[in-house]
């Protein structure tokens, strides 16, 4: 009973190795998309001659614990490095070349970067930080990755499948994430009113273009509300069934992707609903994948690849493309072990492709075959096949810079990757992950009293550890109700008390912009951030060629309240809130209003 | 001040860039110039082939490389070179009725025949005494040797590389590219001029290429 009850636990947490491949792959393409949209804003939230000084950072939001290494500078030179070290550890994230490490600084750059300016958090850095945490758990490289390509013992693994303490958290941090974001929402507007919906499609700061679509529907906004309400709560437990686990898992993926896929429509959310369909990823059953290994591969035909075996960037040249164009049919030989083929590569510097019947290929030729063969890269076949002669002289150029090719593919080793000679350290980890998991699941029932106003305690080392690894997790989003309140800030530029210019400040679409803004719009809770922004528009306006002169800026708000379901008009409210010498010196502030 | 992604523009000017640097590549790579796009290793000498009997001196004792080569001299070196005994008989010697079991040459013939590496013409002939042309020779040799499949746009990137290569007919073409692989063609100023007849000094070339071969990687190749 008890042997049944835990297989049927290790069936139901366990994950397969492809579908954890693609999920770091997603993992570092949204990583990499991250840090260059935050590279636009790069002096505006991370130098201190931006919103954000380091001084201010360290004043308004650190506790114990907190950390950052971008606060080693406030010079937007040094961030540039940073942000390109971390840009490098995507990169490799997303090749799978030393991950676990990778996937560490990964996650501690990030850390540290959210730390740096934590004003501007969004629900979908939370997410990516947490990902990236327990990715450090998961095994991502055995497949198509370098890693895995240049693996110095290919151990075949016993299962496609892997169930380790890691694919417990990540499994259980998906379902966190959506019960824990149901259970925050506890506004009427979520269940007597059914109106959350409603009241979510009128936050015009953070709706796209295509929400009056949804708008349309207004007659069905008490169903939807209860269907997002009921698919967060119950959904993703579905992923825990022990029966037809395959078939709920899919059912989840579904209803889930669907569900972020609207998010992502309707509203600038940053890059929330793409994390969260990356994270589904993880969770495509194996089923999937040896069906797709079926149909793709059972047509193919079979065909070996002679390389030179005396030439090492060569070897590592074709084990990597092996992997990366998903060719797992393919016979890699060094052409010297052959009679027939080592003549000929020799003669025509070459790697030869051989298929099983038909004709041999060298050169480009044996490139465009290889790719017509990826079940992924095959269009660039045709391409390739299209600009032949260049080809050719490329791949001529390669050949004859292979010592210079070796000198620059040093870097990439042949290493072993097999985790399974070390049951020790795997069971270690594993532990550290169920513990993190638990301490995981304690955060987020945290969030809960936090949210029906209690205010639970930590002890100082439990939230020294908890801000330390950035453990603390509160899946608030529309919670406990939807804001029923928007705020579009505008500015008056002055001169000598007269109004020179007006103008709205539209941060539409950015989201982090947003965020700052929601700060902005409420001074009592960080009374410093609204100077900050204030002097921060003064200089920025000042640099404007076209701005008329001024020296004096106020700042207001222009509060519009949604009206309730079925009701009419909406309420408008001016409100200023700051105003701002533009030539005093910095010593000398501006006021409230 | 830093605004560095001023996406349209920079993605213009990369995609300029890379082409650039493509053409740039390409221009300099030796696909756009008259080297051969392939390099056979280093033959073996006329004394080699001589010592090794696969062609042997007339019989005033000289090599007389400029004489022509007929039909059954090639059959001879043929059957000298290659260890035709190994191979399946595909063809019998029935068919051929010009070549009389008392002729020379006749155990030569009979083994290229029967192993399919040269036929007969109409009505049984195989004209043992006929001279044959460069692309005939070479072809055959291949034959004999082993025809590679090279994918059609590989035998005609090779046979490019020859001035005259609209010369060579279409039933040679996979062949010579083989023989044109493996170094046996003695192309002078990028001819190969198939249509010539084959010399002792062409065969002998052939053959310095192939024993070089031979020596070099494994002897029991049974190409």
């Amino acid at each position: 009973m008890w042997l049944k009850t835990l297989r049927s636990f290790r069936k139901t947490f366990s994950l397969d190795y492809r579908s954890l491949a693609v999920f770091r792959i997603g993992l570092a393409g949204i990583l990499f998309i991250d840090l260059l949209r935050r590279l636009g804003d790069l002096s505006a939230f991370y130098t201190d001659g931006g919103l954000l000084s380091r001084a201010d950072v360290v004043d308004l939001f650190f506790i114990p614990g907190g950390w950052s290494l971008h606060l080693i500078s406030g010079d937007a030179s040094i961030q540039l490095l940073l942000f390109i070290l971390q840009l490098l550890a995507a990169l490799f994230l997303l090749i799978g070349y030393h991950t676990r490490w990778v996937t560490f600084l990964s996650w501690a750059l990030l850390l540290s970067l959210q730390n740096r300016a934590p004003v501007i958090l969004t629900g979908g850095d939370e997410v990516l930080r947490h990902l990236l945490f327990w990715s450090m758990f998961l095994p991502l490289s055995q497949m198509f990755s370098v890693d895995a390509a240049l693996n110095k013992n290919p151990s075949t693994l016993p299962s496609s499948k892997v169930f380790s303490g890691g694919t417990v958290a990540l499994t259980l941090q998906v379902i966190c994430l959506y019960v824990f974001s149901a259970l925050l929402k506890t506004g009427a507007e979520w269940h007597a009113e059914n109106s959350a919906v409603y009241y979510a499609l009128r936050i015009h700061t953070i709706t796209t273009p295509l929400a009056p679509l949804f708008m349309n529907l207004t007659s069905q906004f008490p169903q939807l509300t209860s269907v997002v309400y009921y698919l967060e709560l119950i959904g993703p437990l579905f992923l825990l069934s022990p029966w037809k686990n395959d078939d709920c898992r899919w059912g989840v993926i579904f209803l889930l992707a669907l569900l972020n896929l609207c998010f992502g429509a309707a509203f600038y959310l940053g890059l929330f609903p793409w994390i969260n369909l990356v994270t589904l990823l993880a969770l495509i059953p194996s089923s999937m994948w040896e069906e797709k290994k079926k149909s793709l591969f059972a047509s193919k035909p079979s065909f070996s690849l002679y390389y030179d075996g005396e030439c090492r960037v060569c070897k590592k040249g074709v084990y990597l493309l092996r992997e990366f164009l998903i060719l797992p049919h393919v016979k890699l030989q060094p052409a010297q072990d052959s009679p027939i083929y080592n003549p000929l590569m020799k003669t025509h510097h070459s790697w030869i492709v051989q298929p099983a019947q038909g004709d041999m290929m060298l050169k480009a030729d044996a490139l465009t075959f290889c790719l017509q063969q990826s079940p992924w890269l095959f269009f660039m076949a045709p391409v390739l096949q299209w600009q032949r002669t260049l080809a050719n002289a490329l791949y001529e150029k390669v050949a004859n810079h292979r010592p210079q090719l070796f000198q620059l593919s040093q870097w990439l080793c042949w290493r072993s990757i097999s985790s399974q000679n070390k049951p020790l350290l795997n069971i270690a980890m594993s532990l550290i992950a169920i513990v993190l998991a638990g301490y995981m699941v304690f955060m987020n029932l945290l969030s809960l009293q936090v949210m029906r106003g209690e205010s639970p305690s930590l002890s100082l080392p439990l939230q020294w550890v908890t801000t330390a690894f950035g453990l603390g997790q509160s899946w608030s989003m529309f919670a406990p109700y939807p804001m029923k309140e928007t705020q579009e800030a505008g500015l008056f530029l002055m001169k000598d008390g007269q109004i020179q210019a007006q103008e709205a400040l539209h941060y539409h679409g950015q989201e982090r912009w947003t965020k700052w803004m929601v700060f902005i719009t409420f001074p009592e809770i960080k009374p410093g951030l609204v100077r900050q922004y204030a002097r921060y528009l003064c200089r920025e306006k000042l640099k404007e060629k076209n701005s008329p002169e001024f020296n004096q800026l106020r700042l207001y708000f222009l509060k519009k309240s949604t009206p309730p379901p079925n009701s009419h008009g909406e309420a408008f409210q001016r409100v200023f809130i700051w105003e701002e010498s533009c030539l005093l010196k910095e010593s000398q502030s501006g006021v409230f209003r | 001040m830093f605004k560095f992604f001023k996406l349209k523009s920079s993605w213009l000017f990369t995609q300029l860039l890379i082409l650039f640097l493509v053409a740039l590549i390409a221009s300099q790579s030796s696909g756009f110039t008259n080297n051969p796009p392939f390099t056979p290793e280093a033959p073996a000498t006329l004394e080699e082939v001589l010592k090794a009997n696969l062609m042997t001196p007339l019989a005033d004792g000289e090599f007389h490389p400029k004489n022509t080569m007929s039909r059954a001299e090639l059959a001879t070196v043929l059957t000298r070179t290659f260890d035709l005994d190994a191979r399946p008989e595909t063809n019998s010697m029935k068919i051929i009725t010009d070549v009389k079991p008392d002729y020379w040459a006749y155990d030569a013939i009979e083994k290229v025949v029967s192993r399919g590496i040269m036929s007969g013409y109409r009505k049984g002939l195989f004209y043992p005494e006929q001279k044959i042309t460069r692309a005939e020779g070479f072809a055959i040799f291949a034959q004999a040797f082993g025809v590679y499949s090279f994918k059609e746009s590989t035998i005609d990137d090779m046979l490019n590389h020859y001035t005259d290569q609209k010369e060579i007919p279409a039933w040679a073409r996979k062949a010579l590219a083989t023989a044109a692989s493996e170094g046996f063609i003695n192309a002078e100023k990028n001819k190969i001029r198939p249509r010539e007849p084959m010399t002792r000094g062409d065969m002998a070339y052939a053959l310095s290429w192939w024993l070089g071969r031979k020596k070099r990687y494994s002897p029991s190749t049974g190409l």
